[in-house]
């Protein structure tokens, strides 16, 4: 049996070498833009993990493939996504103010590295305004 | 944190299209912000000076003009000085007390100006110095309030202070939980009462400490697009 691990780092800003790093699970998640035809709720449950990840073991941490109760995807209104609707956007709540460093991911795939995954994002972020 | 998926991998079982958004997880790395002490080089006024009627042990030093609400120099909060275990307190420099009396009721709020924005406060630790024959008590509880601008305060927390256990400086943890962005801090006292060994007619304050995080970077928001590396394993 064949597993596939995708994962992907993207340096954000503000690394602190000086703390030690936590894998952050983000606590909730809303779907601004998009469809749903797997809940969104999937990528933040660590539904399909192949154990509990942590800041010190994630890179070896794989996910199993997809389904309904482990992955999220939206509608597939056209061939090509991107000519009949706009980009996904979801907001993620870290439930805390945190320096972050990384973004890790685990892709959508069916057993095989079939280049089924995101491939480029835009990240933002803001402080809370109290 | 906001995450936009702008482009997907092209789907070779698709025949190259790109096919639905898709995401199996998603965390991050990171780590908690470092604490610093905000209220170290802050500004900070009162509503009712420090004063007491007995005599002018616990104003805050420095005080030219001290009668004239605002005209009076500032310091004695946050100099990161306090009054010295087993010494009475006495005149000159080395009194970092201000206090308020007599009676112990008597109110006031302290409004830090921080200078600027801060995640704020993850802990406020109030300095106080108990002295039983002065009759100097402590303060015994504390409203915490936060705001952006100076003039519009949200309530974080109500905190009652235990009971020192005797004569000298004592550190009296505020923890507050939800920290928010903030510039200003207020403390609201409602008198102080407390003592062992006799009974109060002021209460007193040696140091203010806010440890904040710092936002860094600075509270805009920050945009990076990036293109992320993925890195494909095969695991049998």
């Amino acid at each position: 049996m064949r597993n596939l691990s995708l994962s992907a780092a993207l340096a954000l800003a503000c690394t602190s070498g000086a703390h030690a790093s936590t894998l952050l699970t983000p606590t909730a998640v809303n779907l601004n833009t998009g469809t749903q035809f797997f809940s969104i709720g999937n990528v933040i449950d660590n539904s399909g993990l192949s154990g509990a990840a942590t800041s010190a073991n994630y890179t070896s941490i794989t996910h199993a493939g997809a389904s309904g109760t482990t992955a999220w995807t939206t509608d597939g209104p056209a061939a090509d996504y991107y000519t009949a609707a706009p980009a996904p956007v979801m907001t993620l709540d870290l439930g805390g103010t945190y320096h972050v460093s990384d973004l890790v991911l685990w892709g959508y795939h069916f057993g095989s590295p079939n280049n089924n995954e995101a491939k480029t994002f835009q990240v933002e972020f803001d402080a809370p305004t109290g | 944190m906001r995450l936009t998926i702008t482009d997907n991998h092209f789907e070779r079982r698709r025949g190259g299209e790109r096919g639905p958004r898709r995401l199996g997880e998603v965390k991050f790395l990171g780590s908690d912000l470092p604490l610093v002490n905000a209220s170290a080089g802050a500004t900070y006024s009162y509503t009712t000076l420090p004063t007491f009627s007995g005599g002018t042990f616990y104003l805050d030093d420095p005080h030219p003009g001290y009668a004239t609400a605002g005209d009076y120099g500032v310091g004695d909060l946050n100099d990161g000085v306090t009054h010295p275990n087993g010494s009475a307190p006495t005149t000159g420099p080395v009194n970092s007390i201000v206090g308020w009396g007599d009676p112990a009721s008597i109110a006031t709020d302290i409004t830090f100006d921080l200078g600027d924005t801060f995640y704020v406060p993850e802990q406020i630790v109030l300095g106080s110095h108990l002295w039983a024959a002065f009759a100097n008590g402590a303060p015994d509880s504390v409203t915490v309030r936060s705001s952006m601008d100076g003039s519009i305060f949200t309530d974080l927390t109500t905190a009652t202070l235990g009971a020192p256990a005797g004569d000298g400086h004592w550190d009296l943890a505020v923890p507050i939980e939800g920290a928010s962005a903030a510039r200003f801090v207020q403390l609201s006292f409602d008198g102080g009462a407390v003592l062992t060994g006799n009974t109060p007619n002021k209460w007193m304050l040696d140091e203010i400490t806010i440890l904040a995080s710092v936002p860094e970077p600075s509270r805009a928001m920050l945009l990076l697009l990036g293109v992320a590396g993925f890195a494909l394993r095969r695991r049998r």
